[in-house]
Formats: C-alpha cells, sequence, structure tokens
C-alpha cells in the first residue's frame, strides 16, 4: 500500500512542481479556472427578473444521450475486440512487476482515472455559460450534468474491462456481448422513433422525442441520463432508482472482477500499450485518424522520381489509411454539415435562403477544417527523417509532400457542395464559391503551418500557448480577404455571392503563395528530432 | 570523403558538441565511441544534415546539406522509424524512387535476402517488430549504395544473424572504397571492424586512435576507452 500511495503523492507533487516550471501550461489552468468562476459568477449574479427565451430543453436530453453514446459505445466496442485500460505503460513497467496485490494496483489505476474524469469535468464546467444561457441551468445543474459525464467515462472504462477479461476472446461470449450492446442502441433508437411516430411525425415530435422517458430504460446510457436528469430537474424518485440501478451494475462489474480474481494484466496489456502510443501522438501533435487492420490487397508505388515519390507514397498511405480515399476528418465534416443543413433548415423555416445555409455551412466548415488541418500528410512526413534526406530541392520537397494536404480540402469542399446544392436548391455559382473558400482555407492553413513550422520547428513544450498564437495569427492573416468581401457586400450588394467571394479566395490564395515561396529552403534550417 | 572541421552544437544552454574535427577518408571504418550523453548521436545528426550547428562539415567535398551531398551518403538512425502503411518492398520502392537508383529490385532483394526479410516483403511497416524496422532501415540506406554512411547504434536490437551479416556488409563497404561512420557504446561490437576510432566524452573528442598505431603500441581500446571516459566523470 505504502508504495503505491507514495507513487499517488509524488505523481501529484511533481506535477505541480512541472506547472510550476511551465509558465504556459499555468498560463492555461489559470484561464480555465477563471473562465470557470466567471461562468459560475455571472450566472449567480444574473438578473432574474431577465426574460431570456431558451433553447428547447429536449435539445438537451439529446445531445445529454449523444454524449454518453460517444463516450460508452468507441470504449465498449474496443474494450470487445483488444481490452480497456485504465493504466499507462510505466504502470505496467513498474507496478505489475512489483510485489504489490493486482486489487491494489486496480484500484490504483481507477482512482488515476477517477481523476482524469474531474479534470474532464472542469473542462465541461468551462462550457457552463453557454449551457446557462442556452438552456437556463443553473451553476448546479451543470455540474451534475458534467459530474455525469466523468462517472460514465470511468464506469463504462471498468466495464469494459469486465466484459474483456469475461469474454477472454471466446467468440462465442463475444457475440452475445456485442449482440447486448447493439440491442441496447437498437432499443434507444426503436424508442426515439416510435415516439417521433406516435407524436404525429412532424418537426416538433422530432425534437420532443429527444426527451422520451422510455429513453431511460435502456441499461447504463439510458440509466445515467434518467438519474442526471431527475437530480436536474427535481424527480428525486426517479433519480433514485435510476442512480441505484447504475451502481448496482458497476458494483456487480466490480465485485465479479475482484472477486474471480481475474488475471487482467495481459488483457491490458495491448490496450495500454496502444493508448500510450495514441497519447505520444497527440503529445507530438500527430493525429491519429487511420485504420486498425488494413488490408494490403495491391502493391507498389510504381511512379515518382526525386521529390515527386513522396506525393505517390502519400496517395498510396491514404487509400490504405481511408477507406474509399474518404478521410475520417472528412467524414466528420461531411457528417457535421449534413446535421447542420438540416437544423438550419428546419428551424430557420425558410427565413434563411438556400445560398445563406450554404454560406454559414461553408464558414462553419473553415473553422472545423482549423482543428483538422495540422494532421495532413505533409506535417506527418516532417515526423520522419528520410524527408530530410532525399537528395533534392527544398522547395521540391516541401511542394511534393504537401500536394496531397492541399489537394484535400479542394477535393472535400467540391464534393461537400455538390451534393448540397442540389438538396437545398442553392445557386451552383454559390456552391462553387463556397467549395473554393473552403479550398483556398484548406491551402491557407497549410501555408501558415509551414510557416510556424519555419519559425518555430517541432513544437513539443508549450504547445498550448504556441497553439493561441497560431489561431490568431491565422485569423489575422485572413481578415484582409473577409474584411474585403464583407465590405464589397455591404456596399455593393446587387453583387452575386459569387463576386463578394472571389476577394476572400483570391486573398487566401495570394498570402498562401507568398507564405510557401518565402518558407521554400525551410527543410535546410528546420531540425529534425526524434 | 567525410570532413569535419570545429563542429558545434548547442542547444539553450547545453553545448551537445564543441569543436569537433576528425576525418574519415575512403576504404575507412571510424567509430564514434562515449559513453551516454557524450555527444555521440549529435554529432552524427549534425552530419546527417538533420540538426543545424556551427562549422563545416563536407561529404566527398560538397557542403553536406548540398543535393550532391545527400546524393552520396546514406544514415542509418538509432530509432528506426518505418512508415506504417507502406509494405517492405514498398519502402525499398520508395526510396529508389526518390534516389533515382536504377534497376533497384535485384539490389532490393539482395539486402533483404542477406537480413532475412524475403517472408516480410509484403507486411506493413506497422507490423514490424523493432528488430525488423532496424533492418529494413539499414537495407532502405544501403539500397542507393552511399560512399558515407553514417550508422548510429547499429547494433542495437539486432539479431546474431543480422549482426553478422551487417558486419560483414561493412567490411564490404569497405573493400569497395566508402568511408563508414559508426556511432556506439558497444566496444564488443565493433571490435574486429573499426580502422580508427573518435573517444568522445562530455561533447569533445577526447582521443583519436588509429588501428595500427594502438597495435604497435600494444594500446587496447577498452582500456583507453575507460581511461578517458571515467577518468573524466572523476574530475567532473
Amino acid at each position: 500500500m505504502s508504495a503505491v500511495w507514495y507513487l499517488c503523492r509524488k505523481q501529484v507533487k511533481n506535477f505541480i512542481f512541472d506547472l510550476i516550471h511551465k509558465p504556459g501550461k499555468l498560463a492555461l489552468y489559470i484561464i480555465i479556472a477563471v473562465i470557470i468562476v466567471v461562468a459560475i459568477l455571472s450566472r449567480i449574479f444574473a438578473y432574474q427578473n431577465e426574460t431570456i427565451v431558451f433553447s428547447d430543453i429536449y435539445f438537451l436530453h439529446g445531445g445529454y444521450i449523444g454524449v454518453m453514446l460517444l463516450i460508452a459505445i468507441p470504449i465498449l466496442l474496443r474494450g470487445l475486440q483488444s481490452g480497456a485500460t485504465v493504466f499507462r505503460m510505466s504502470d505496467v513497467h513498474f507496478l505489475f512487476n512489483a510485489p504489490i496485490s493486482p486489487k491494489l494496483v486496480l484500484s490504483y489505476g481507477l482512482v488515476k482515472q477517477l481523476l482524469t474524469s474531474v479534470f474532464i469535468v472542469f473542462l465541461l464546467l468551462t462550457n457552463s455559460y453557454q449551457l446557462s444561457n442556452l438552456f437556463g441551468l443553473t451553476v448546479w445543474q451543470t455540474v451534475i450534468l458534467a459530474i455525469g459525464v466523468a462517472v460514465m467515462l470511468c464506469a463504462v472504462q471498468m466495464l469494459a474491462m469486465v466484459i474483456y477479461s469475461l469474454t477472454n476472446g471466446r467468440k462465442f461470449l463475444v457475440h452475445v456481448a456485442l449482440t447486448i450492446l447493439y440491442v441496447c442502441i437498437l432499443a434507444l433508437a426503436a424508442i426515439y422513433l416510435a415516439e417521433f411516430y406516435v407524436n404525429g411525425m412532424d418537426v416538433n415530435s422530432a425534437i420532443s422525442s429527444l426527451g422520451s422517458p422510455y429513453l431511460e430504460y435502456v441499461p447504463i446510457i439510458g440509466w445515467m441520463k434518467g438519474a442526471i436528469f431527475g437530480f436536474i430537474l427535481g424527480n428525486y424518485v426517479t433519480a433514485g432508482i435510476y442512480t441505484t440501478l447504475f451502481a448496482v451494475v458497476i458494483g456487480i462489474a466490480i465485485v465479479v472482477f475482484v472477486a474471480r480474481d481475474l488475471d487482467f494484466y495481459e488483457d491490458v496489456l495491448e490496450s495500454t500499450a496502444r493508448f500510450d502510443q495514441i497519447r505520444r501522438n497527440k503529445r507530438e501533435g500527430k493525429m491519429n485518424f487511420g485504420r486498425g487492420k488494413v488490408n494490403v490487397k495491391t502493391t507498389g508505388l510504381k511512379r515518382g522520381s526525386g521529390a515527386s515519390a513522396l506525393f505517390y507514397k502519400h496517395l498510396l498511405e491514404q487509400k490504405r489509411r481511408n477507406r474509399f480515399f474518404i478521410s475520417m476528418p472528412s467524414m466528420f465534416l461531411y457528417l457535421i454539415n449534413i446535421v447542420f443543413v438540416v437544423i438550419l433548415s428546419v428551424s430557420s423555416r425558410n427565413i434563411i435562403l438556400s445560398d445563406g445555409i450554404l454560406i454559414c455551412s461553408a464558414i462553419m466548415s473553415c473553422y472545423i477544417q482549423f482543428f483538422f488541418s495540422t494532421s495532413g500528410d505533409w506535417s506527418l512526413e516532417l515526423e520522419k527523417a528520410t524527408i530530410y534526406l532525399l537528395p533534392a530541392r527544398s522547395f521540391q520537397k516541401l511542394l511534393w509532400a504537401s500536394v496531397t494536404t492541399i489537394m484535400r480540402p479542394m477535393i472535400d469542399g467540391i464534393l461537400m457542395y455538390t451534393v448540397l446544392c442540389p438538396v437545398l436548391q442553392a445557386n451552383p455559382l454559390t456552391a462553387l464559391v463556397c467549395a473554393a473558400a473552403y479550398g483556398s482555407m484548406g491551402l491557407l492553413y497549410t501555408a501558415c503551418n509551414i510557416l510556424f513550422r519555419r519559425l518555430f520547428g517541432k513544437i513539443s513544450v508549450n504547445r498550448g500557448p504556441v497553439m493561441i498564437v497560431y489561431m490568431l495569427f491565422v485569423a489575422l492573416i485572413t481578415a484582409p480577404g473577409i474584411v474585403t468581401s464583407i465590405l464589397i457586400f455591404i456596399f455593393l450588394s446587387n453583387l452575386s455571392i459569387f463576386i463578394v467571394g472571389l476577394p476572400f479566395i483570391t486573398w487566401n490564395v495570394g498570402i498562401s503563395i507568398l507564405i510557401i515561396g518565402l518558407c521554400r529552403n525551410m527543410l535546410d534550417y528546420v531540425e529534425y528530432n526524434d | 570523403m567525410l570532413e569535419i572541421q570545429n563542429l558545434t552544437k548547442i542547444y539553450k544552454n547545453v553545448v551537445a558538441n564543441s569543436n569537433l574535427s576528425f576525418t574519415v577518408q575512403a576504404g575507412e571504418v571510424a567509430v564514434l565511441l562515449g559513453p551516454n550523453g557524450a555527444g555521440k548521436s549529435t554529432a552524427i545528426k549534425c552530419i546527417a544534415g538533420l540538426l543545424r550547428f556551427q562549422g563545416e562539415i563536407r561529404v566527398c567535398d560538397f557542403p553536406n546539406k548540398s543535393i550532391e551531398a545527400k546524393r552520396n551518403f546514406g544514415y542509418i538512425p538509432e530509432i528506426p522509424s518505418t512508415y506504417e502503411n507502406l509494405t517492405v518492398m514498398e519502402h525499398m520502392e520508395f526510396i529508389s524512387l526518390a534516389y533515382k537508383v536504377d534497376d533497384w529490385k535485384p539490389k532490393a532483394q539482395g539486402l533483404l535476402v542477406r537480413f532475412e526479410m524475403m517472408d516480410k516483403v509484403d507486411k506493413l511497416g506497422k507490423e514490424l517488430s523493432k528488430g525488423m524496422q532496424q533492418k529494413l532501415s539499414i537495407c532502405c540506406a544501403l539500397i542507393a549504395e552511399p560512399k558515407v554512411v553514417l550508422f548510429d547504434e547499429p547494433f542495437v536490437g539486432l539479431d546474431p544473424h543480422a549482426i553478422k551479416e551487417l558486419k560483414d556488409l561493412i567490411g564490404e563497404m569497405r573493400a569497395k572504397g566508402s568511408a563508414v561512420l559508426i556511432s556506439t557504446h558497444m566496444l564488443d561490437s565493433i571490435e574486429e571492424l573499426w580502422d580508427k576510432a573518435f573517444i568522445m566524452c562530455h561533447g569533445k573528442i577526447a582521443a583519436i586512435r588509429k588501428r595500427s598505431e594502438m597495435e604497435q603500441n600494444g594500446e587496447s581500446l577498452e582500456e583507453l576507452f575507460f581511461e578517458i571516459t571515467e577518468g573524466k566523470e572523476e574530475k567532473a
């Protein structure tokens, strides 16, 4: 016990000392704390008599179930295939081999996971202001929502570990567990559709069905949602029932795990190694969207010479990494846009024209693209020594290495707006300008990435503050194009959206070419450090 | 063939390499020896053009960052890093296309056979063990038949067969007139290979010895290594 207790104490102490030595990280935590305090105070001192129109609470019901599903399904599915984990590789190397009871090691892992979850609660609380504004929630109601998410995260990890250990790779048992999981998901969908049907199959019923109490009958996900909304809405009996049900299931899982003396060390090894790699990638700024298992059907690059071999290699890698050449970020973007367009079309009730919806979707897509822009092929290429060693000019290597990264948003833009334009019956020229704007923003993000790599090299410390500077820089550099387009829109209102968008696109392309041109020798100057 | 003049590398406040100067001639196998943290890997990375540095490094009479120099040297890093989604043979193909190697297939097959990798040609980079990745890294670096080869701890993670094969290959490269620089702290592994030794300590070259000189004077490389490294550490 003393060794585990010593480890916990030292980790907390070193975390605090590390924070003191990293002013950027410390500043980030202070900012988060300030945001939370401001959000809480602003809600406490808000005018009580103020008449505010809040959004439909059913959206919150639906959103919360969505969050629960997003937390539970991937963890449980992954858990069934290769196990879940609450450990790090350092735990595997030092604790698993030490003469310490596995039960104590498990308790240590769960406590650590719970602490991580508490941190997530704080992160969620930074958004409490928006939740308060949108749905009129009090601070404590928001805290309850966040606690629900944290408990769910921890409980599902535990559940996944138990299921994996019990099924232990035996096909029949895995199928049984998968069937139960799918039945739960299908039950949620069926209950929602039934409510939608019973309530009249219109927009209102689509929204109100999200708050159906029957959804709360579904085990784990539904129970947690029922418990949390019971507490929020003051239905303490409901809250108590669902909390008890949830606690009993998780309690049984823990008892089974401990009582059956399951040898979980082997079960968590693979998943711990995998999660450690993901954490390492994240720390190094690499985003892993790739598919786990790749079937190699055809082999060979076949084309390319000198620096252009990089481009053909990227094409081959993309083919292997993505399904039907569509990457995970692209899929995510398509999905978000479909949902966004549907919601905007329904909720605006023809107040916003089709062209306006397309433009809103383009603005949102450009913003979302920012978060995926650091994970392009070219930045992954810089993680390997090969690009620095190839006998070709730096500019040639830079260009060939960034072609797929630049092409990707252009293709995404064309695909997305080719589909959305006829669906919304919008003007094709507006769709064209939206696609071009999205593509040009992709080019600009890549150019800014190159510039920051040229200026700061590989950022391994103080990534947070550098990212903030990066965001501000991107905002600053896009400003002239945005301002010009807005001015044209205001003062020459008769012009079509196509003409209005042109200055923005032209500026993006021009400034990107200039930045890439100025950074042409970057591979001769940037340092590679593995 | 490989000339290093006053190579200095400073990381913030740490002097990793201080005024290193040495040469490796054609047909010579030189070893860069030193304890952990002596600055060997940093020196190798500077020579490979991966890090900025002060001083001058020339490969086959060209500055090390020039295209001509890059065409002439091969670098095998300490930590192999393969492409996750390329097969073993595609790694060889990619490097051959990028280095414009003619008739690459027989060369690739020859290297893969020597390192017992022919049954792994369709395996993806991410499916390879660390040792396999190291073998692939060696094969990729050698397919372009470089005149100057830089090895950073090449024997770590290799199985006995691969170690023997690599030693044979280094001997063959010497015979063909290539200049080979090996960075290592494993004295046993390079015992029968080296022609010239640079012993590093605290970022500096503490001693340069030729095998012929040591044999004449009856010196032992191991004794000299400990004399320098342990002696200096005691002073520090």
